[in-house]
């Protein structure tokens, strides 16, 4: 399985896939913010973003991130067995593999809020393998996501998940 | 100047986590599944704890009042955590590296071992008013 997956992701290197995440919402911003347990006010009430002097209620700082899940657009039967999407950034995984998250590194160019309609990048940017700590085999893939608007960067994401 | 802020993610929590944001992977919220793969209970998602890791240096001394001031947030997760343990983000402010406010941050669990370490870069210095008074 551990040369299947390299071989899957080594395959994906170089390409981009590109997709619209629509405008941005309060009440999406919001129940982010709420599940997060968030009580900081330029996350929660519009009114004291605007005294900050934001147009509108500020995004946290890590809810695009956060939100590009492409799970959540899968049907049921479009899940891998672990929940991920077999029709997104993973693709269709065996049955065994399980994904886990690894690190992460976020860059912010420009904050982020509601009103804003945002345009998601994702390529594969690496795929190696090594003996985890259990004595696993495992594989570590490390994604690229830029978010921008009208064409302008406001975040750019590093992740590397591992798949055992 | 160190901020700390304790955490105890329940997995009501962390299946609402899991809505708000659309991830349907099953370690989060299939009690069962997570067990089968050798963990006890359901885990905590990385970008939640990511969440509490930013709050929490948000809560250190100085740390600019401007979200905008954000600049970088890396984090690496080292162990599992799961639902129904505690644990504290320890956040320190370190010395400014070009120009920018730096945030270490450890998340740390009741035995003392860390769970998940980050670093925060914020545009600007150290607010040095808001660090004598500490």
């Amino acid at each position: 399985v551990l040369s299947w997956l390299v071989d899957h992701f080594a395959d994906q290197v170089g390409r981009h896939r590109r997709r619209e995440l629509g405008t941005l919402d309060r009440r999406s911003l919001l129940r982010y913010a709420v599940a997060c347990g968030e009580t900081d006010a330029p996350y929660v009430d519009v009114a004291a973003a605007r005294e900050l002097g934001y147009p509108d209620l500020l995004a946290l700082p890590n809810y695009l991130a956060a939100m590009s899940d492409d799970a959540a657009d899968a049907a049921d039967s479009d899940l891998n067995v672990d929940g991920t999407s077999a029709l997104g950034r993973f693709g269709a995984l065996p049955p065994e593999v399980t994904v886990l998250g690894g690190s992460e590194t976020l860059r912010f160019l420009a904050p982020v809020h509601a009103g804003m309609s945002v345009e998601h990048g994702i390529h594969v940017v690496g795929v190696t393998s090594r003996q985890g700590s259990d004595g696993r085999e495992l594989c570590l893939v490390t994604f690229e996501d830029e978010f921008s608007v009208v064409g302008e960067l406001v975040l750019l994401a590093r992740r590397t998940v591992v798949l055992r | 100047v160190t901020a700390e802020s304790a955490f105890l993610p329940s997995a009501v929590q962390l299946m609402r986590y899991s809505a708000a944001t659309g991830n349907s992977h099953r370690l989060h919220y299939d009690q069962a599944y997570a067990q089968a793969n050798g963990y006890s209970d359901v885990l905590v998602q990385l970008p939640l704890q990511c969440a509490w890791l930013l709050r929490a240096c948000r809560r250190v001394p100085g740390w600019p009042r401007d979200p905008g001031a954000l600049r970088s947030f890396t984090t690496q997760a080292r162990r599992p955590w799961a639902a129904g343990e505690t644990a504290v983000v320890r956040a320190t402010s370190t010395e400014p590296v070009g120009g920018q406010l730096r945030v270490v941050m450890e998340l740390v669990d009741r035995f003392g071992a860390v769970l998940t370490v980050g670093q925060c870069a914020a545009a600007g210095p150290l607010d040095a008013d808001v660090l004598r008074s500490c």
